[in-house]
């Protein structure tokens, strides 16, 4: 990793290696290592970065890097260090699950920050990233602005450079030292992800208002706006139908939830014919190291089979039907077992199908559960269409609406 | 009036039988005595047995090297009654008076004669054939490649093989008690047992597809399994054992209560695990097998809240 980043480093071009050296020298009382404290123990359980964007301060950083205190009050503290090695407190003011940024405050005299940019770079700039990768101690990552993801529910920018673990929550400038983004995470080789600058600009000002009662509620409230937000257009209208094999499912309701398609046509040896669409929306919302949420699949598979007898596909076709599992992680202390109901159903289409539904709840949040249906139509003798979707932290009124939409978004052709 | 004695085996059953007239019988190893035991610790002659005129029966030693035991205690010199059993040498004895009443007769069971079907090597070899054959079409019914007959010997060999266990340790139980192994009839009953289980799962299967939504499912497959247990064990036992029917009963449902409590006690503890996955058992089968069109969809999706109640319920649990 060191051999790489020198590389990238000398390949620059020399007004970068400038850019790179002032930025960092004039800003580094601005920028800290933001650590978790585990009370009993004393010492440091995570580390993150964070930096400073005001001058009574205000420190930015990721959620995810002070979620343990969110979840386990109790349990750990927030502290700061910062390039000269000093620490201190730090105490949570606001919070931004969706976007993974979160606000804290430190009490000191140091006046030092970072201004934030008025708007986004033009796609090729070099930008730099800032940050604290594996205790390390902090560095500087020059890199190169790829505009905004694309097709992506909450927005992030692509930075081409290496974000790497304990930088998260470290800030990304333009070549003036401003603030463009919030770096968050990594998909690999040289493709890192920030948080843009309107969710940034959006906490910041939420600085004056007043610190929320209760944290968990302030969560759960962000997350029904959020989930709102992503199944309105499902919700609003029925579904556009695209066809499958000799089925007709649900098409492109939106441009965010990217679908993969598969099928076993190749397969010499099989006796039988599957067809797959599989959509899943490739983000997901962190709640803390066991619980994320957010995620939202739908999935579908056309069968058929002129070689098996009815009894034999239905056996096939059955097996496809035993493992149903959720799309995001969650552990026992977050939420409970999964509750399941089956039915027949007839839906406006006239497609004989039968379901089963399941739900769990989450245990820090009263009105949010995990939802996924898995159906398989029963009407044909020598062709079937399993159907399923998952939902993550969403509320009973928003899931059973979709659902609604879900089983009435299948028909044969 | 006449004196009875019993040699005995192991466990204290019988294996040899002999009743004297007389009123005085010698015991030992010698050609002269009126039992001759073949046993090197007796001595040539070990004891006598007398009865007097009012039918008691007393044992005395002759001297012997190694003495008269009665119930474990060295005596000179004893009365017996009907419960002791005495020990020359190595060799046990009970000793009583022929005027002792036997046991009453045990009824023979009415199934018993029903059963004598079963005990036809035919028959059974009939229900093998039928396994066999039920085995193979549901297995050429869950493959979906091409079927290979030839695969399917193998497994029908060791299946066979499992199911042999069954059979065959009650057979070697009631060889231990000295009775037939009777092993046709085991292997019938057992094979019954499994083929009538097997339709009962297809029922089952027809059952589920139809009405999932009734609650008392596990309870009725509990109950059925119960019965179906319990059959095979009274059935088994009744072959295996000459024992009095309350005893079988008994023995049967004890075992059968055993087994449905540790199934029930097994899936309390699986529930009350966390798991990440939903635990459900899907079963599907073609329209032509359901008896309704089932509901529509906005019925279906107001149906859900009960599940959500459900699940936001148990939230507070633990």
């Amino acid at each position: 990793m060191l051999i790489s980043l020198l590389g990238s480093v000398a390949s620059m071009p020399l007004l970068a290696e400038e850019n790179a050296k002032d930025v960092f020298g004039h800003y580094q009382p601005a920028l800290f290592q933001i650590r978790m404290i585990e009370v009993e123990s004393g010492n440091k359980s995570s580390i993150g970065s964070g930096f400073q964007v005001s001058a009574d301060g205000l420190i930015v950083t990721n959620y995810h890097v002070i979620s343990d205190s969110v979840f386990y009050r109790e349990k750990y503290r927030i502290e700061y260090l910062t390039h000269t090695g000093e620490t201190g407190p730090l105490t949570l003011q606001h919070i931004d699950v969706v976007n993974d940024l979160a606000l804290v405050r430190r009490e000191s005299d140091g006046t030092e920050f970072f201004p934030l940019a008025a708007n986004l770079p033009a796609q090729g700039d070099n930008i730099f990233s800032l940050g604290n990768p594996h205790d390390l101690g902090m560095i500087v990552v020059p890199g190169t602005y790829n505009g905004l993801k694309k097709s992506s529910f909450n927005q992030k920018i692509h930075f081409t450079g290496s974000i790497n673990p304990g930088m998260s929550g470290g800030p990304t400038v333009n070549a003036s030292g401003q603030v463009v983004g919030v770096n968050v995470a990594t998909a690999g080789n040289q493709i890192g992800f920030l948080v843009p600058l309107a969710p940034l600009q959006a906490l910041v000002k939420r600085a004056q208002d007043r610190l929320p009662d209760s944290f968990l509620d302030e969560i759960q409230r962000q997350l029904i706006v959020n989930q709102e937000r992503l199944l309105s257009p499902f919700i609003q209208a029925p579904w556009p139908m695209a066809s499958l094999g000799q089925a007709k499912v649900a098409g492109e309701v939106v441009d965010f939830l990217p679908c993969w398609g598969d099928s076993n046509a190749n397969d010499k040896n099989a006796r039988y014919l599957t067809v797959q669409k599989r959509c899943r929306l490739d983000e997901e919302i962190f709640l803390n190291q066991r619980l994320r949420t957010g995620t939202l699949e739908l999935e579908y598979e056309w069968l058929t089979s002129n070689k098996l007898s009815s009894t034999a596909f239905y056996n096939l076709y059955e097996q496809g039907m035993q493992s149903a599992g959720p799309g995001n992680n969650a552990g026992k202390e977050n939420i409970t077992n999964y509750q399941c109901q089956q039915q027949r159903v007839t839906n406006a289409q006239s497609m004989k199908l039968r379901f089963v539904f399941c739900t769990r709840a989450y245990k820090d949040f009263d009105q949010l559960f995990d939802v996924l249906i898995l159906g398989a139509s029963y009407g044909q003798a020598q062709q079937g269409l399993i159907s399923h979707f998952t939902l993550a932290g969403v509320t009973q009124q928003m899931s059973q609406a979709f659902t609604h939409r879900f089983v009435e978004a299948m028909a044969w052709q | 009036m006449a004196i009875i004695i019993e040699k005995l085996g192991g466990n204290n059953r019988q294996v040899k039988h002999y009743r004297f007239a007389q009123p005085s019988v010698s015991i030992g190893r010698g050609y002269d005595n009126d039992i001759r035991l073949d046993d090197p610790y007796v001595g040539a002659e070990h004891a006598v047995i007398e009865q007097d005129t009012e039918g008691r029966i007393y044992i005395r030693d002759s001297q012997s090297l190694n003495g008269i035991h009665v119930n474990g205690k060295q005596q000179q010199q004893a009365e017996l009654s009907k419960d002791d059993v005495v020990v020359l040498g190595k060799t046990r004895l009970r000793i009583f008076d022929s005027a002792e009443q036997v046991e009453p007769a045990l009824r023979l069971s009415v199934i018993e004669s029903r059963l004598t079907i079963l005990s036809h090597w035919r028959f059974t070899l009939l229900l093998a054939f039928v396994y066999a054959l039920a085995l193979t079409y549901q297995t050429y019914l869950h493959t979906f490649v091409e079927f290979d007959v030839g695969k399917m010997l193998p497994r029908l060999v060791s299946e066979l093989l499992i199911l042999s266990v069954w059979p065959l340790l009650f057979g070697l139980l009631s060889r231990l008690q000295k009775q037939d192994a009777r092993l046709a009839s085991q292997y019938s009953i057992l094979l019954l047992v499994v083929l009538v289980g097997m339709g009962l799962s297809l029922v089952s299967q027809w059952l589920k597809f139809n009405f999932a939504q009734f609650a008392a499912w596990n309870g009725v497959e509990l109950t059925v399994m119960g019965v179906l247990f319990f059959s095979l064990l009274w059935l088994t036992l009744l072959i295996a054992f000459h024992q009095p029917t309350y005893r079988r009963n008994r023995i049967a449902l004890g075992c059968t209560f055993l087994l449905i409590a540790c199934l029930m006690g097994w899936q309390e503890i699986k529930q009350a695990d966390f798991s990440p996955r939903p635990n459900y058992q899907f079963v599907l089968l073609p329209y032509s097998y359901a008896i309704n069109d089932g509901v529509s969809t906005e019925a279906f999706v107001e149906g859900l809240a009960s599940t959500y109640q459900k699940t936001a319920a148990s939230r507070s649990k633990d």
